[in-house]
């Protein structure tokens, strides 16, 4: 996938966004404000930056994401099997599994999902 | 601004003997706690930075003014290290090569300190700029750094641990450390935070921009920043268990892998020497309470020894080398232990040339001194303030300025002949000159301690009897003809009666007049020609003749010299207007007002 590239302290300001979105520009710099510890001018920098790059708009002092958060995810994990796990979903999979105790709840979920993808519907 | 930079470089050469003790000290004192270090570069700040100390005997400094500020007025370039040999050295080799208006250009001091000062004010602000735009750059990196807790950020433009900001610090971390390793990375800069290390290390590279031409400053700097590294490491370790200090080194070692550009800001923290920090964590013990208390009584004794300067000079050396010969109204040469012509009445215009040679006095105070059975050269200079001094060469050994005697440079004291003119004289004391009758007189010869009267010298030309000199110097010149005999340059004789030349020289014009006399009655071919003529030639340099010609070129007695000398001298008074010939040629306008109206 061709998504733009989210740096780190961009992604937790992505996070407040699609939280609170959408939201003027003035309560995202109250908000970074309180939770990143960030001045004005840099949040306004970063919805400018962002906004270039096309993860976010900024309509006439109101942000919303053109990026959703389950998409930005979903682009790191691609990246992350891509490079680690020579592209292979089962290898990444199998060694989630091994670390990570998961649930009877979760692993039902997990079914779910994967029956959803065959049938070809959407997620 | 000269004046300014010579005491920049003069406090950083001070400074540089304190950071040499304390280099030797850090490698001596390794068991002692870190902190001690970073005080003793506190005391390095201090000497940097106060621009008054106080004087003491105590003082291990050599010199508080190396290059003293004569060298910005000329006409000589003396260094004052406080250590002889270097002393002794540069200023023996400098003092042929360089003196301003004969051997280097005039004011070649004066304009070498000012290129050199506005080069040094360059070397400031650069190193300024350089500095003031890392912070900002620094600043702009971690901008979208996000809090992490209280002061603490996260950013990923962040190579490896941090604080930042001098008022408000704040520690800045990397995204990848977590758990254990960042608990130990943050109670490391805060321990930073603790001992004030963000007002330390901005203030250490200030003084650095100010002092960079010194490499000694870079070199405290340096090790100013290892040392508050490692003793921030000490302060962390202390608050540890043993078992902690692997967790601890591990974080350093994964924190020092990430580095980037920014260890090179200089404002910023990076990993110091990780290595070296590594095996110190490991090793620490705390210290005996013995070594912390060594360790203070050794601070104390560098901070007396090193922020103090060495005790001035005494007031009668410290007058001498300050002395203008605009405050002069006159001076005497006196010189003790001579047979006759033991007096002189300084000219208007060897005054400066006598305070010039004042000025250079240097040497060591003797509280006692041994009793001379030598000769003595002195200058009674009475000044317009009323008082009258005395500076005097003993023997070529002891440098007198009133009461005090100096040991003084052998080469220097020698060479009073050299500097000065005519260091003889050519009359007899003159009565009452100590404020004692005559028949004292000849006693006072060798009484070191007198001082002349001070009421009003006559002139001493005026108290010498009205007595014809010229058998006086017929019977010179004979003395000087009547040895060696076998040779047959003039050059022999006189080297042969040295005193008999210089008392000669020492009557000036009446030598003059005698010798032009003698040759316009011709025929002075012989030794007594040769004789005359080198005397003319000396005396008239003496008064200051333009000798631009080379009279003695084609010829080979005395006479001809002079008949060649002569037509000079007429040749120049119908080229030059009377007064400019006086100037320029007072010993030629002599011997034409002989030729006009001659005396028998």
């Amino acid at each position: 996938m061709n998504l733009p590239k989210i740096h780190e302290s961009e992604y937790r300001f992505c996070l407040i966004l699609w939280e609170h979105e959408p939201v003027t520009a003035v309560e995202l710099v109250k908000l970074c404000q309180e939770q990143l510890g960030w001045k004005r001018t840099t949040t306004y920098t970063v919805i400018k930056r962002l906004g270039e790059r096309g993860v976010l708009k900024n309509e006439n002092g109101t942000v919303t994401s053109l990026v959703s958060k389950e998409e930005a995810q979903a682009s790191e994990i691609d990246e992350l099997v891509e490079k680690r796990f020579e592209g292979s979903l089962p290898a990444f999979i199998a060694a989630f599994t091994r670390h990570q105790d998961i649930s009877g709840e979760e692993l039902a979920e997990v079914q779910r999902m994967i029956d959803r993808i065959r049938k070809g519907g959407p997620q | 601004m000269n004046r300014f930079f010579l005491e920049v470089v003069n406090r950083s050469i001070s400074a540089g003997w304190l950071v040499l003790a304390v280099l030797l000290l850090r490698l001596i004192f390794k068991k002692a706690p870190r902190w001690v270090n970073v005080l003793l570069w506190g005391i390095v700040a201090v000497r940097l930075i106060c621009p008054f100390s106080v004087e003491s005997p105590l003082s291990l400094i050599p010199s508080a003014e190396t290059i003293p500020e004569k060298v910005l007025s000329g006409p000589s370039f003396d260094i004052h290290s406080g250590i002889g040999p270097v002393d002794g050295w540069v200023n023996d080799h400098l003092g042929d090569r360089y003196f301003e208006g004969i051997s280097v250009p005039a004011d070649q001091g004066l304009h070498v300190m000012t290129a050199l000062a506005v080069l040094w004010a360059a070397g400031v602000v650069l190193l300024s700029v350089y500095a003031a735009a890392s912070y900002w750059r620094l600043r702009g990196r971690v901008r979208t750094a996000v809090r992490y807790r209280d002061n603490i950020f996260q950013s990923e433009n962040v190579g490896s641990p941090f604080v930042l900001g001098v008022v408000r610090p704040r520690i800045y971390l990397p995204f990848e450390i977590d758990g254990q390793a960042l608990e130990y990375v943050v109670a490391h800069e805060q321990a930073h935070i603790r001992r004030r290390d963000h007002w330390w290390k901005p203030l250490g590279f200030l003084l650095l921009a100010i002092y960079w031409f010194n490499p000694l400053m870079w070199t405290a700097y340096v090790f100013l920043c290892r040392d508050i590294e490692l003793a921030c490491d000490e302060k962390v370790i202390r608050g540890l268990e043993s078992g902690q200090r692997a967790g601890y080194t591990q974080a350093l070692l994964d924190c020092s892998v990430g580095r980037r550009a920014i260890a090179a800001c200089p404002l910023a923290f990076g990993e110091v020497g990780v290595r070296e920090r590594v095996k110190a964590v490991m090793n620490y013990r705390k210290p005996a309470l013995w070594i912390i208390v060594a360790a203070v009584i050794v601070c104390i004794a560098v901070a007396v020894g090193f922020l103090t300067d060495p005790a001035a000079k005494r007031d009668s050396l410290k007058w001498a080398k300050g002395l203008s010969a605009g405050d002069i109204s006159g001076a005497d040469i006196v010189l003790f232990a001579y047979p006759e012509n033991n007096f002189r009445n300084l000219a208007e215009e060897e005054l400066a040339d006598m305070t010039a040679l004042i000025n250079q006095s240097r040497g060591t105070y003797l509280p006692e001194h041994e009793d001379l059975d030598g000769w003595g050269k002195f200058f009674y200079i009475r000044m317009k303030d009323g008082t009258t001094h005395r500076v005097g060469n003993l023997g070529n050994t002891y440098l007198v300025i009133d009461e005090d005697y100096y040991e003084a440079d052998y080469h220097w004291l020698a060479a009073w002949e050299n500097d000065f003119d005519f260091m003889g004289g050519n009359a007899p004391i003159p009565d009452g000159y100590f404020g004692r009758s005559a028949n004292e007189k000849v006693e006072l010869v060798d009484d070191m301690s007198v001082y002349p009267d001070n009421a009003e010298n006559p002139d001493p030309k005026a108290l010498r009897p009205e007595e014809d000199p010229a058998p006086k110097i017929a019977q010179l010149f004979e003395t000087i003809e009547s040895s060696p005999g076998w040779s047959s340059r003039s050059w022999d004789y006189i080297k042969a009666h040295e005193a008999e030349y210089q008392e000669l020289l020492g009557y000036g014009e009446d030598t003059l007049r005698y010798c032009f006399s003698e040759f316009l009655q011709g025929d002075q071919t012989g030794l007594r020609g040769h004789l005359m003529a080198s005397a003319c030639m000396d005396i008239s340099a003496a008064w200051g003749e333009a000798l631009l010609v080379d009279f003695w070129s084609g010829q080979d007695t005395g006479q001809g010299w002079f008949n060649a000398f002569k037509a000079n001298a007429e040749e120049l008074s119908g080229q030059l207007a009377p007064e400019e010939l006086k100037k320029m040629y007072p010993a030629s306008c002599l011997l034409l007002e002989m030729v006009k109206s001659p005396v028998t």
